[in-house]
């Protein structure tokens, strides 16, 4: 058996104990070695086990720094807990509402910003989850015996996701379908201990945190990682050239920001690079293009498609091979992983070639459902996943992604629930409704979250403070912002005959500039 | 074309932050925490208000609120 498919768990262990001062990965650039890797995974296990974390039981990680996550991260998994990796800047109002509906065990986070920390500490009741930081959960008394390492069919983590209807939903990873995914991402890449990882991706999801930092960890490969954001987009292929990277992923609106933000482009050595993969966002040919032509490049930038719901990689286009792009600009994808098979369903099941559907996937690593509504584990050969996804297949088996049905919100390949969003709006004073949509103009900002927010007849108060507010209540909630935030009058939000939030329809309003020629935009006007 | 002041633009940038003060010499990412995905947010406000377009525009000397003011003038000028 490869690396790879042996259990992760074991492996890194082994590699804890064997490594010595061999660095698991850089994190900022210092080193994280193995010897510590594994102290930190056997310290945290024991120590929450001592607590009383009982296998399966639900532990949320809110942790910024990646050395420190990752120690936390596997930890708890070799406790047999399942983790719950959260955006670090997430605000103490999601992390309670997230550890009540998962009935968390408790919560390691980090104490900055201390005003979250307090507040944390503060509602949450003694004799219900206990609150942690990275140090505490890892500080295990003498003596504390090491549990039982989990079995391959329990969950391993939830990965926060939206679901096809929008609601947040939890996707339950086994420990065998990460072991597996691992396995297939790793043959259709070709990746050997010899490739070089280069990630800024967060580690918290899963492309960043299943391909760019499991894949290399299973491979011992070196594994360069930075924290997600302007700076590390911006110094991205420096980085690439110093470390001889020859693995990299991001999604596409990162490749189009970094060509304006680059300030060297000429005289980088990027020989070694051999995969940049384009993934977790649609892949546009333009970005593809001007990319590999700004820094030299040649069949590096690889479109590649995979969702939570299917553990992460589904499919790629084959690396080092010039991409393949239709008549409509849509950018194939490739065949599938080893073991992955395709389907584009219609209404009346699966269409022929060439015709536009709904993608569906059976894959030895599709997760096992949804928290609160798992799938029998035994059915997984006859499973195809309803992906919500748009594409079709051409005469060749091979897979290109044309849209999407559901309603989802694709932020710079992190999914996000609109219904997340509208509660944490809904509750401000001078709303009415609102409704949060993923709108791409096409243009260099990718799709953006926009929030259109219906005012309460007679709410007072200045329209832009109005609108800084839903700013700043999402911010809170999210630790991110939206693109845009559109006052809207009330009744301006199209519904249909049941109260459903009619996205599309709305979508549409916006971007044909109806909501404005009807008068019904209120800021920003113009 | 209107070329923006460097209010307006100030305006712009506590606008899509959602903060009450932005200064000319503040950083963008060190003062006001902007991220990758909000810097991209303000040049489509921008663009949506002034029409001037920052899609080519190469943003590798952008560090204060006042630089983006001066690629918003030099943009809107060689559009004209």
């Amino acid at each position: 058996m490869s690396a790879a498919a042996a259990s992760l768990i074991e492996t890194l262990e082994r590699r804890g104990r064997n490594g010595g001062d061999r660095a698991a990965c850089w994190w900022r650039g210092r080193p994280l070695a193995w010897r510590q890797l594994g102290r930190g995974i056997d310290a945290t296990a024991r120590a929450l086990h001592a607590r009383g974390v009982a296998p399966g039981d639900r532990v949320l990680l809110v942790i910024e720094e990646g050395d420190a996550f990752l120690s936390a991260f596997w930890g708890a998994l070799r406790a047999g807990a399942v983790a719950v990796p959260m955006l670090p800047r997430s605000g103490a109002g999601r992390l309670l509402d997230t550890a009540a509906w998962l009935g968390a065990a408790g919560i390691v986070a980090d104490r900055e910003p201390a005003e979250r920390w307090q507040e944390l500490q503060a509602a949450l009741p003694s004799g219900g989850p206990w609150l942690l930081d990275g140090d505490e959960a890892a500080a295990a008394p003498a003596g504390t015996p090491l549990p039982a390492a989990p079995a391959q069919d329990q969950v391993a983590f939830l990965q926060l996701t939206s679901g096809t209807t929008g609601a947040q939903k939890a996707v339950r990873i086994r420990h065998r379908d990460l072991a597996k995914n691992v396995q297939q991402m790793s043959a259709g890449f070709g990746i050997t201990g010899d490739d070089v990882f280069l990630s800024w991706l967060p580690l918290h999801h899963d492309m960043g945190l299943i391909l760019m930092s499991m894949v290399p960890l299973a491979h011992g490969c070196a594994l360069h990682l930075q924290p997600p954001g302007m700076p590390a987009i911006r110094g991205w292929m420096d980085e690439a050239a110093r470390c001889g990277a020859t693995f990299t992923a991001a999604p596409d609106f990162a490749y189009r920001l970094c060509l304006r933000l680059a300030r060297e482009r000429d005289g980088l050595d990027l020989s070694r690079l051999r995969v940049a993969l384009d993934a977790a966002e649609p892949v546009r040919a333009s970005t593809v293009e001007e990319f590999e032509r700004a820094f030299g490049l040649a069949n590096v930038i690889t479109p590649a498609y995979g969702l939570a719901e299917a553990t992460v990689g589904v499919s790629t286009w084959p690396p080092g091979t010039p991409i393949r792009v239709d008549a409509r600009g849509y950018v194939a994808v490739g065949a599938g992983f080893p073991g992955v098979r395709l389907r584009v369903d219609g209404e009346s099941g699966s269409l022929p070639a060439g015709e536009v559907g709904e993608v569906k996937v059976a894959s030895p690593s599709l997760a096992a459902g949804y928290w609160g509504d798992p799938l029998p584990i035994d059915d997984d050969d006859h499973r195809w996943l309803s992906t919500g996804d748009l594409g079709y297949l051409d005469a060749d088996g091979i897979l290109f992604i044309a849209g999407r049905s559901k309603e989802v919100i694709n932020l710079g390949g992190l999914t996000l629930a609109p219904r997340e969003i509208e509660e944490t709006v809904d509750r401000l004073p001078f709303v009415r409704r609102s409704a949060a949509v993923g709108i791409d103009r096409g243009r260099l900002e990718g799709e953006q979250v926009f929030v259109f927010v219906e005012l309460l007849r007679g709410a007072r108060g200045e329209r832009e403070e109005q609108s800084a507010a839903v700013v700043a209540a999402f911010h809170e909630r999210l630790g991110m912002r939206p693109g845009r935030v559109c006052l809207l009058e009330s009744g301006a939000i199209p519904m249909t005959a049941n109260g459903k939030l009619r996205y599309g329809e709305l979508r549409r309003l916006y971007l044909e500039g109806e909501l404005k020629k009807g008068g019904a935009l209120l800021f920003p006007d113009a | 074309m209107q070329v923006p002041t460097l209010d307006e633009i100030r305006h712009v940038v506590a606008l899509e932050l959602g903060v009450k003060q932005v200064g000319g010499d503040d950083h963008l990412v060190n003062d006001l925490g902007m991220e990758s995905i909000d810097l991209v947010s303000i040049l489509s406000a921008i663009e949506d208000r002034w029409g001037v377009t920052a899609q080519d525009a190469d943003l590798s000397q952008v560090a204060t609120v006042a630089d983006l003011h001066e690629l918003i003038g030099h943009l809107a000028k060689r559009a004209q």
